[in-house]
């Protein structure tokens, strides 16, 4: 990774006009990226590495309860994950390879795979960039982020937790984490290259700003129950199979603190010690600094037709998001969040009404590519039931009989409900693996399943060790702003942290809410 | 003319009066024709129908009842063996009904299909288990089954065609030996992993082959339970070993040149 030539930045992005003129850096250009020593090293054994992976998982004796087609599908998104992380080649080409290999081994049929192109998670990132060009192209984006800039943007560090902040506030109101992404990042864009970031040379702030508005509009969402649907489907399972109601307030008393304290230590430890960010990228590489920012935000006049119209296209749809729960009533249907981004566009698009010519949709087509991938391998574990089968061998090894003390569960629980979301592409389906497990342990060793169940379902939203982990992740991976191993990198440590604070609130406020047992 | 009123008023209650008799009377019997004497239906308190597929394709048929509550004698239950010999009874309280000349008719024909002939001896009580085998010669063909990818499709249905609900219906496969499920297809009762937590299936382990097994609960009369599978033979070829380990020696040799540096580094 490159972390440097802040000089060498200013120097050539000193100019405001260039630095937020973001035509220079379309999302749909894949530029070549520079590498260290020991990234070239893994890139040049991943392949192998890949390929031996898939070959002792898929010459293994078949274990009992996993079909061989299961077995197909685990050794593909095994090699797959592989060459993901190392990159021996570009991650969309990992992504056609599996899809093409889940055929030829008839791990899933072609019509499924070929099918994943047309699922609404690949529809709502198209659409997503299709109105972040709308607001990108009528200059409301850098509007936008240049008040960001000139409010909070002195430093970097401000500039960082007002984007936390942001998160947590638009979370309580948009459970769609990818409408979350698309509203903030084209202004994440603006701000990049304000510090001096872009794809073609990323840098340490960048990297910073993107990763932690990825895990803020993820975990950010475990802070309420609407949040996101997994955190209501988890809900219901624990009603229907564990007996216990779970109220909006009691989710939120006993969530949001450990969110919030999972976004002020990501915020501190992330430009201190994950990427450290020099100091020639804590403030702005545009010449003049924050007062030239001034003045170019007041170069840019009153409003104009063009970024009132996007506002108004742009707020509909957020409206449509927001209010989900009321279309019912209000229309007779429900609106979904893709269909609300696609009322969104067609008007964006739509002749002389909208304000975007498709040249200037700016859509990362590889990323969409390197989507589908990602979804097919998951979905074809969840369809082989092979996800399933590999969550049963995972607790049927731990062998946790009755008499075991609670804590010893409660932090085996947490541990593993954190860490397995590397593996999986949807957080729905890892709820619906999860959660009736972790009740049926409670309940078969005694327990209220509510003391381990709710706390397991703290952790569904947190989805960030990689781009293929939830939407969001590879909305913001499009930018190219960091890579996946940057992503790896920074998503374990904060997973780490996260089952820290989720084991610590267990032994403390969630025994004071009485979600643990402990105190009378 | 207040006598013809009181008269009208008397004809008009008389008619009401009719009237009410007629819907109690016919409505009442209309109700006890919908609904017979013994309102409660039958039950079976489990059923397994399971077919052990032997290496030759030939497989052992057996179908095992725990009684529940039965008004019936005679107990006509669906089977897979209608080409089948050697029927017998190994365990409980039943023989195979008889034919005009008083032989053993292990299956008869109930609407095109074969089904276990079954009479219920004096004493048989609710609780009792009753196991019927017969081997079917020629279940699985290899050839005939083969599709893409050299998988075999595979599948079993049973329909309830007995007045009595099956609390619990267990239908099953025993693979031949060598072939595993390579995927499960259309299953009765389906799953959504959305709507329910388990399969209603398990794929289980004997020896080298696999077992599988559709739970039904609550199977009414005319209720299905079915499934469909493709097989594999559980050693895979040695093709994928060759593909992976060439183009992994291919890569090694041919892209040596990205552990250089990129040009301006």
């Amino acid at each position: 990774m490159s972390h440097g030539g802040g000089s060498a930045i200013r120097a050539a992005l000193g100019r405001i006009d260039e630095i937020l003129d973001l035509s220079r850096s379309k999302l749909s250009d894949v530029p070549e990226k520079q590498s260290t020593a020991g990234e070239r090293w893994m890139k040049y054994l991943g392949f192998p590495a890949g390929v031996a992976a898939f070959l002792a998982l898929f010459y293994m004796p078949t274990p009992e309860g996993l079909t061989t087609g299961g077995q197909v599908v685990i050794a593909c998104f095994a090699a797959a994950l592989v060459w993901w992380v190392t990159e021996p080649f570009a991650t969309y080409v990992t992504s056609l390879l599996l899809m093409a290999m889940l055929v030829f081994l008839n791990g899933w049929s072609e019509d499924e795979v070929l099918g994943v192109l047309g699922y609404s998670v690949i529809w709502l990132n198209v659409l997503a960039f299709i109105l972040s060009s709308m607001l990108v192209r009528t200059n409301l984006a850098k509007r936008i982020a240049l008040a960001m800039i000139v409010r909070f943007g002195r430093t970097s560090k401000w500039i960082l937790a007002a984007f936390f902040a942001l998160n947590l506030l638009l979370a309580a109101f948009i459970p769609a984490t990818a409408a979350r992404a698309a509203i903030l990042l084209p202004v994440m864009l603006v701000v990049a290259s304000i510090y001096g970031a872009s794809n073609r040379s990323p840098n340490n702030f960048g990297r910073n700003l993107f990763l932690q508005n990825l895990q803020a509009i993820d975990f950010g969402s475990s802070a309420y129950m609407t949040g996101s649907n997994a955190n209501l489907i988890a809900v219901a399972f624990i009603l229907s199979m564990g007996g216990s109601r779970v109220y909006y307030t009691d989710w939120f008393f006993a969530a949001l603190p450990v969110v919030v304290a999972a976004m002020v230590i990501s915020w501190w430890i992330g430009p201190r010690f994950v990427f450290r960010v020099p100091a020639e990228q804590q403030t702005p590489v545009v010449e003049g600094g924050i007062e030239r920012m001034q003045e170019k935000l007041r170069e840019m006049g009153p409003v104009s037709t063009a970024e009132k119209k996007a506002a108004a296209i742009f707020g509909m749809v957020i409206v449509l998001w927001v209010t989900d729960k009321l279309h019912m009533s209000l229309f007779g249907f429900e609106i979904s969040a893709v269909m609300a981004a696609f009322l969104g566009a067609v008007i964006a698009l739509a002749p002389k009404l909208g304000l975007l010519k498709w040249n200037e949709a700016d859509i990362p087509w590889h990323l969409m590519l390197f989507s589908c991938g990602a979804y097919a391998g998951g979905l074809a574990l969840n369809d082989t039931g092979a996800a399933r089968w590999l969550v049963d061998r995972l607790f049927t090894a731990l062998d946790i009989q009755p008499g075991v003390n609670f804590w010893v569960v409660y932090c085996i629980v947490i541990a593993i409900n954190m860490y397995s979301h590397i593996f999986f592409t949807s957080k729905t389906m890892r709820t619906l693996i999860f959660i009736p497990f972790v009740i049926a342990i409670a309940q078969n060793l005694g327990f209220d399943p509510l003391w381990l169940a709710l706390p397991a379902a703290f952790t569904i939203d947190w989805v960030i060790a990689l781009p293929i982990n939830a939407k969001p992740n590879i909305i913001l991976f499009a930018t190219g702003q960091y890579s996946v191993l940057d992503n790896l990198k920074y998503g374990l440590i904060m997973t780490t942290v996260g089952t820290i604070l989720l084991i610590a609130a267990g032994f403390t406020w969630f025994r004071v809410l009485g979600i643990t047992p402990g105190l009378p | 003319m207040r006598a013809r009123r009181v008269m009208i008023m008397l004809l008009l209650a008389a008619i009401s009066a009719l009237t009410l008799f007629v819907v109690v009377l016919f409505g009442g019997a209309a109700e006890a024709a919908e609904c017979p004497a013994s309102a409660v239906p039958d039950t079976l308190a489990s059923c397994r129908d399971h077919l052990d597929v032997a290496a030759s394709g030939d497989a052992i048929a057996s179908v095992t009842v725990v009684l529940g509550r039965v008004s019936s004698m005679d107990l006509l239950l669906p089977c897979s063996c209608g080409d089948g010999r050697g029927h017998v009874i190994t365990k409980g309280p039943a023989a195979f009904g008889a034919d005009a000349s008083g032989a053993p008719l292990p299956i008869v024909e109930v609407l095109g299909r074969p089904h276990w002939n079954l009479r219920l001896l004096a004493g048989a009580a609710p609780g009792d288990t009753i196991v019927a085998e017969a081997v079917v010669p020629g279940w699985y063909d290899a050839d005939a089954t083969r599709r893409e990818f050299g998988v075999h499709a595979l599948g079993r249905s049973w329909v309830n065609s007995t007045p009595a609900v099956v609390r619990r219906m267990e239908l099953g496969l025993s693979l031949p030996p060598g072939l595993l499920v390579e995927r499960v297809g259309a299953t009765t009762p389906g799953f959504n992993a959305n709507r329910s937590p388990e399969p209603p299936y398990r794929i289980l382990r004997e020896g080298d082959r696999d077992v599988f097994v559709i739970t039904t609960t609550d199977l009414e009369p005319s209720g299905r339970s079915a499934f469909a599978l493709e097989a594999r033979p559980g050693r895979r070829g040695p093709m994928a070993l060759a593909v992976g380990v060439l183009l992994a020696a291919l890569y090694l040799l041919s892209f040596r040149d990205v552990l250089k540096p990129e040009p301006g580094r």
